[in-house]
This record gives C-alpha cells, sequence and structure tokens, in this order.
C-alpha cells in the first residue's frame, strides 16, 4: 500500500484523497494496480447487482444470488492474490511465488465458476 | 340402534353359551313382582305416589308423561316362579321403542341387593334419545338359557319430549356421495411478476458497463504483453481459460452437471498443462509484471 505523508490540519478532506491518490499513483507497482483496477471493476459490478436487488426485487433470486456470490467471491479471490503478490508481503509469502499464487487465483475462479453456473437455474 | 345391535349380538352369544350349561342346570319360568315404574324429579326418592304398580304383563294404563329434566325410575324383582327365590337372569333389558321411527334406546337393568333397579338421569342422558321427543313403547325384555320361555314385555307407554339434537355434520370421509364430482382442473404455478423488459435490460448494460471501465483502466495503466514468452503455450493457456468458461456458459443453457464435469476434465487438464508451462517459463525468467 501506499506510505501515508504526514499531512497538516489545515489541509481539507479533498486535498488528503489527492494526495492518497497521487501517492498511490506513484509508489504502487502496475502489477498491483492491474489487480486494483480489476478489484474495482468488481465492486462496481457488484454495487449494481444489489442496486437492481433493492430497486426491483430479488425475484429470480437463484440467479441474483448467484451473480453476487460470483462477484463478491472474486473480490475475495483477488484480494488474496493481491496480497500475495505483493512485493510489501514478501517476508510472509516468501514459499509463494507470483505464478503460483496467479495458478491458485485461476483454479479457485474455474471451480467458483462452476459452482456458480450451476446454481445460476 | 348400533348399542342395541351389538347388545343382541352378544345376547345370542350369552344364550347360547348359557344353553349349553342349561344341560347342568335346572331350567325354571320367570316371575317379575313389583314392577314400579314412574317420573321423578330431579333429585325426588321413589315412592309409593310417584311410581307405580304394574302387574307382570299387563299394560299401565294411562300414557307416562316425561319432560328431559326429569328421571325415569324403574324397579323390579326377578324370581323363579316355582321356588320363589331371586335369580339373575343373563339380559335384563329395558328397551324404548319411538313409535312413528321404530328407534330402539335400550338400556341394561343393574342388579342391586333385592332386584333391579334402572334410572335414566333425563338430564344427563336425554342425547340417548337423539333428540326424538313423542310416544315411547317401553318393553321389559328378560331373557336366559335356564329360563323356559323369555319375557318380552310392553309394559307401558311414555311421551317423552327431549330437546333436539342439533344435526352432526358427517365427517367427510364417511359421506357416501354417488354424483359426479367437479373435475379437478390442474393450476400451474403462476409465473411471478416481473419487471419491465427495459428495466432489467438497462440494469444488464449497468452490470456489464464496469467491464468497460475495467479496459479503460488497464490500457490506461498499461498492460505488459511484452512479457509472454514466445511459444504456443500462452495462446493454448488463455484458449483453455476461454474454453472453459465458455463450457460454463453450454452448462448454463443445456448441459447437465455430469456432462460438464466431462467435458471439464478434458479442458481443465490441457489448460492445466497449458498453464504449467507458462508460469514455470516466466517463473524462471522471474519477471513476471503481468500475464
Amino acid at each position: 500500500m501506499s506510505s501515508r505523508q504526514p499531512v497538516t490540519a489545515k489541509q481539507n478532506v479533498v486535498a488528503v484523497l489527492f494526495n492518497l491518490f497521487d501517492d498511490y499513483k506513484k509508489t504502487t507497482s502496475s502489477k498491483l494496480k492491474i489487480i486494483d483496477a480489476y478489484m474495482f471493476y468488481i465492486l462496481i459490478t457488484g454495487i449494481a447487482q444489489f442496486a437492481y436487488c433493492c430497486l426491483v426485487g430479488t425475484f429470480p433470486f437463484n440467479s441474483f444470488l448467484s451473480g453476487f456470490i460470483s462477484t463478491v467471491s472474486s473480490f475475495v479471490l483477488a484480494s488474496c492474490l493481491r496480497i500475495q503478490v505483493n512485493d510489501e508481503n514478501k517476508s510472509e509469502f516468501s514459499h509463494i511465488s507470483p505464478e503460483r499464487a496467479f495458478a491458485d487465483f485461476i483454479f479457485a475462479h474455474a471451480i467458483l465458476h462452476l459452482v456458480v453456473v450451476n446454481f445460476l437455474g | 340402534m348400533k348399542f342395541a345391535i351389538l347388545l343382541t349380538a352378544c345376547g345370542i352369544l350369552l344364550a347360547n353359551a348359557a344353553t349349553e350349561q342349561a344341560g347342568s342346570k335346572k331350567s325354571y319360568d320367570a316371575n317379575v313382582l313389583e314392577f314400579r315404574v314412574g317420573v321423578l324429579e330431579k333429585d325426588g326418592q321413589p315412592d309409593g305416589t310417584n311410581t307405580h304398580n304394574v302387574a307382570l304383563f299387563s299394560k299401565y294404563a294411562s300414557v307416562i308423561e316425561s319432560d328431559h329434566t326429569k328421571r325415569i325410575h324403574i324397579s323390579f324383582k326377578v324370581q323363579d316362579k316355582a321356588t320363589g327365590s331371586a335369580v339373575k337372569p343373563h339380559q335384563v333389558f329395558v328397551i324404548f321403542e319411538h313409535s312413528p321411527s321404530a328407534a330402539e334406546v335400550v338400556y341394561v337393568a343393574d342388579a342391586v341387593a333385592n332386584g333391579y333397579t334402572l334410572d335414566i338421569n333425563l338430564p344427563k342422558s336425554h342425547t340417548d334419545f337423539d333428540g326424538l321427543s313423542g310416544s315411547y313403547k317401553a318393553r321389559l325384555v328378560i331373557g336366559d338359557g335356564a329360563i323356559k320361555k323369555s319375557i318380552d314385555w310392553h309394559f307401558a307407554d311414555f311421551k317423552l319430549s327431549v330437546p333436539a339434537q342439533p344435526d352432526k355434520p358427517v365427517p367427510k370421509s364417511q359421506q357416501i356421495i354417488y354424483e359426479t364430482l367437479p373435475e379437478i382442473q390442474h393450476k400451474f404455478r403462476q409465473p411471478e411478476k416481473r419487471p419491465p423488459s427495459f428495466v432489467s435490460d438497462t440494469f444488464t448494460i449497468v452490470c456489464l458497463a464496469p467491464l468497460a471501465l475495467l479496459l479503460i483502466l488497464w490500457l490506461g495503466i498499461g498492460i505488459n504483453f511484452g512479457n509472454l514468452p514466445l511459444s504456443l503455450w500462452p495462446l493454448l493457456f488463455h484458449g483453455g481459460l476461454c474454453g472453459l468458461f465458455g463450457l460454463y456458459f453450454v452448462f448454463w443453457l443445456r448441459l447437465n452437471m455430469f456432462e460438464t464435469l466431462k467435458y471439464l476434465a478434458l479442458i481443465g487438464a490441457f489448460t492445466f498443462i497449458a498453464g504449467n508451462r507458462v508460469l514455470r517459463s516466466l517463473a524462471n525468467s522471474n519477471k513476471l509484471v503481468f500475464l
């Protein structure tokens, strides 16, 4: 993650966020940025699904549920991948190479979506 | 009525049993003495004024009237006519027979120390009469295998008024219906209300839109394809992955789980080998930036 710069009390929240974002852009490796973009995409999709459920209804409930399970689980798997390939966590996951983590990610996705499609109805 | 039939059946059985014993037992003529019948108040006691003596095989002259707040009291003794000793025949019944409908109500006389008594507490047991008011013939029936000639004596006429019984609903399982029943029409489950297709289409687009956002973000970050090792394996690996998810799509549309697992084993094994090759070569070159 990005290392925080010390902020003075006078800086407003927007400036803090901009600072944070700039810092993120500078210090995060593009590998992680790609994963972050993917997670952001999943998050937005999940929010859209949930909004549909709240606004319109849950009628094909298993469809809604399987879609939502798919997004939530994909998000969790992506976050696991992100933790494992992050250079800052190298000490904890020294025995897991990034390739191994990516293979796990793919394998988990294959299993997950078999279940999701089976439940989709 | 059922009760009466049951009792008659029991009586026949008992009579047969008694007849078998009768060979060893001396048969006799029964005599009924001190027969008194009357109607008492709810907690009255029988005395000479409220019960009337009736001689055997005669009939009480007037009609005895009673309503459901009173008690019918009957007492008598049964003796062996020859010896004058008290006997206890097998069957001692008092039967009330409703005159118009011939419905019978049967009571068993209670044997007491000196003879028989029957006390019908109408406030409680008027339901025995099934709400049938009107005139009843009262009969005393005495039977036994050892009695030479059984007694069936119409001793009085009654006029009873009992509250009408509410019609008991016949349980549906006991009803006999001969008419054809209405045809059973199968009702399919009504489909649930769906949102208008405009709404669902819009949300389909809303759910797919982040995919475009993802591509834009990835392009902005810059995807590095240059790292791919130059061989056929990456192509096969990605082809395998696409095949995997294509298979899931077909599974969703038409396949069942068993067929899917069969194909999945093939595609999965292929993708696994391909992925293994690709990732191993990347790990060896040790510079994975993006696959």
